[in-house]
């Protein structure tokens, strides 16, 4: 375990190096991702300043929501970055040198580059949320971590999945991106859409268990099956996204190198 | 002219051979569209006027942005930051072709595939949702609303290839990062959130003077019936104005531009 974590304090710590070599464009790159971010607060506060509420949601209820979208956004982002670059690798046959070193593949597939990009906003959006966080009760900050880190292993797997796509298809840029612009569905609670969009987004591609059921715990809108639910969805994804990873490398062919 | 024509349509069928890849990227763009419509239905519930919309004229606007940020701010021209960043302009520079007539007939044909996909796209969704929405019955509209719609596009031609002009003085990262930057500053100004005219007035009155406002704000206004003829008038002499000075100030750039690239990387 020790070796991991020093593997990736590593490929962090050159990550940052190379947007420190690049400052102009990494100013860029932070500028849009918080012009983003605000751009769209713009659009929820001048909304509800006319409105008052979007279905049973308050202003403060939909902001929880969109800041939690964020969170769990920009964490899969700046841990698993480097699964943008997976298609490269496979196409030009660098994913070789990655099989022949003595640690899990899989590994160094997903966290080849911190996304330090995210990081001012992730300050940010942590910001926020606690300040908006000490209001709640420890019982439904704690169910809020729990179902957080249920997400987060939920974003796991789905990248597991898209690297192992990788292998077989070599499409992984345009499945990441469907995945990104699926999981923007969550910004506000995915009580918006009608029953099939919401029970694909909770069955099927789990985006409103990543990000809908941490905010709902955190106001205290979850029913206990619901938590039940997050918590083997996430464990059996896992297992799963682990399983269909081993079977796709073993048809990995190697054909460009 | 007949060069141009075969650009075009090496364009489309390079379209049709990469036809999953096209398919899975505007998949995306569908996305969007269904997470804008439900957001405002939600939004709409028990309101029947928000902002001086009712939920007809926003459903309206909202597949209207659609199919118009298809049609016109969908471009291909953005790759033209990575071309001079890479060095692969010249191979555009030794041949006699019109750099700028070059792009704009690969434009079009990703124009005319992404239009045709949104139409589809919006049928299926009409056929599923049944949204009611606002649909102009006067007939008075519609040259109006054609001839915005044929600036807009030259505008939005003229607007991206300035930016990705800025490559011949910031080519790192292929161009990306102030694209990056500025599509999402655009995304914002160009009324894709939502209507520039829900902001305060004054707010709004600033954003509808900069040209971004006429590429699809200002074609859906003329639809939606929402500014008097003699203001349609006027915008339409303000966005002649904006297309022809982003005209000018291309090919200044362009000859400046010129001047200053190295061909790094080749």
């Amino acid at each position: 375990m020790n070796k991991y974590l020093k593997i990736w304090l590593k490929n962090t710590a050159l990550s940052l190096q190379s947007d420190l070599t690049t400052r102009g464009s990494t100013l860029f790159f932070i500028l849009g991702k918080i012009s983003r971010f605000y751009f769209f607060l713009i659009f929820i506060f001048i909304i509800l300043g006319k409105t008052g509420h979007i279905m049973t949601y308050s202003t403060d209820q939909v902001f929880i929501f969109y800041l939690i979208f964020n969170l769990f956004d920009i964490l899969g982002q700046f841990l698993f970055r480097g699964i943008y670059w997976f298609r490269a690798r496979i196409i030009s046959g660098d994913f070789d040198l990655t099989l022949t070193k003595p640690i899990s593949p899989l590994f160094l597939v997903m966290t080849d580059k911190t996304d330090f990009l995210d990081f001012p906003l992730l300050l940010i959006v942590l910001y926020l949320l606690v300040e908006q966080i000490m209001s709640y009760s420890v019982v439904n900050i704690l169910i809020f971590i729990g179902l957080g880190l249920c997400g987060l292993i939920i974003v796991t797997a789905i990248h597991i999945f898209i690297a192992s796509l990788g292998i077989l298809t070599t499409e992984v840029n345009n499945i990441i991106w469907i995945y990104r612009d699926l999981s923007a569905m969550a910004k506000f609670p995915i009580d918006i859409y009608n029953l099939w969009i919401r029970s694909f987004l909770i069955f099927i591609i789990p985006i409103g268990i990543i990000f809908t059921f941490p905010a709902k715990a955190l106001l205290g809108m979850i029913s206990w099956q619901s938590v039940v639910y997050s918590v083997i969805l996430s464990i059996g994804l896992l297992i799963l996204s682990l399983k269909v990873w081993q079977a796709s490398l073993k048809k990995y062919s190697s054909a460009s190198s | 002219m007949n060069k141009y024509f075969q650009v075009f349509k090496t364009s489309l069928q390079e379209i049709f051979t990469y036809r999953l890849s096209f398919l899975l990227w505007k998949t995306r763009s569908v996305l969007g569209l269904l997470a804008s419509y439900f957001t405002w239905l939600a939004i709409f519930q028990g309101k029947s006027i928000i902002a001086g919309y009712t939920s007809k004229s926003m459903f309206a606007y909202v597949f209207g942005i659609y199919l118009l940020s298809e049609l016109i701010a969908n471009s291909e021209s953005i790759n033209i930051g990575e071309e001079i960043s890479s060095g692969d302009l010249s191979n555009y520079l030794l041949k006699p072709i019109n750099y700028f007539y070059y792009w704009f007939s690969r434009d079009l044909a990703s124009k005319v595939m992404s239009a045709i996909f949104a139409i589809i796209i919006i049928f299926f969704l009409f056929i599923l949702f049944k949204p009611v929405f606002f649909f102009n019955q006067n007939i008075f509209f519609l040259p109006f609303f054609l001839f915005s719609v044929f600036f807009a596009i030259a505008l939005n031609f003229y607007l991206n290839i300035l930016i990705s002009f800025f490559s011949f003085w910031y080519p790192e990262h292929s161009g990306w990062p102030h694209r990056f930057f500025l599509n999402i500053v655009l995304t914002f100004l160009l009324g894709m959130y939502f209507p520039l005219d829900i902001f305060p007035k004054i707010i709004s009155q600033l954003l509808t003077i900069l040209p971004t406002a006429y590429i699809l704000y200002f074609p859906l206004q003329i639809y939606l019936g929402k500014i008097s003829n003699f203001e349609i008038f006027w915008r339409m002499l303000v966005m002649f104005f904006w297309t022809i000075l982003l005209i000018k100030l291309s090919k200044s750039v362009w000859t400046a531009g010129l001047k200053k690239y190295s061909s790094e990387g080749r």
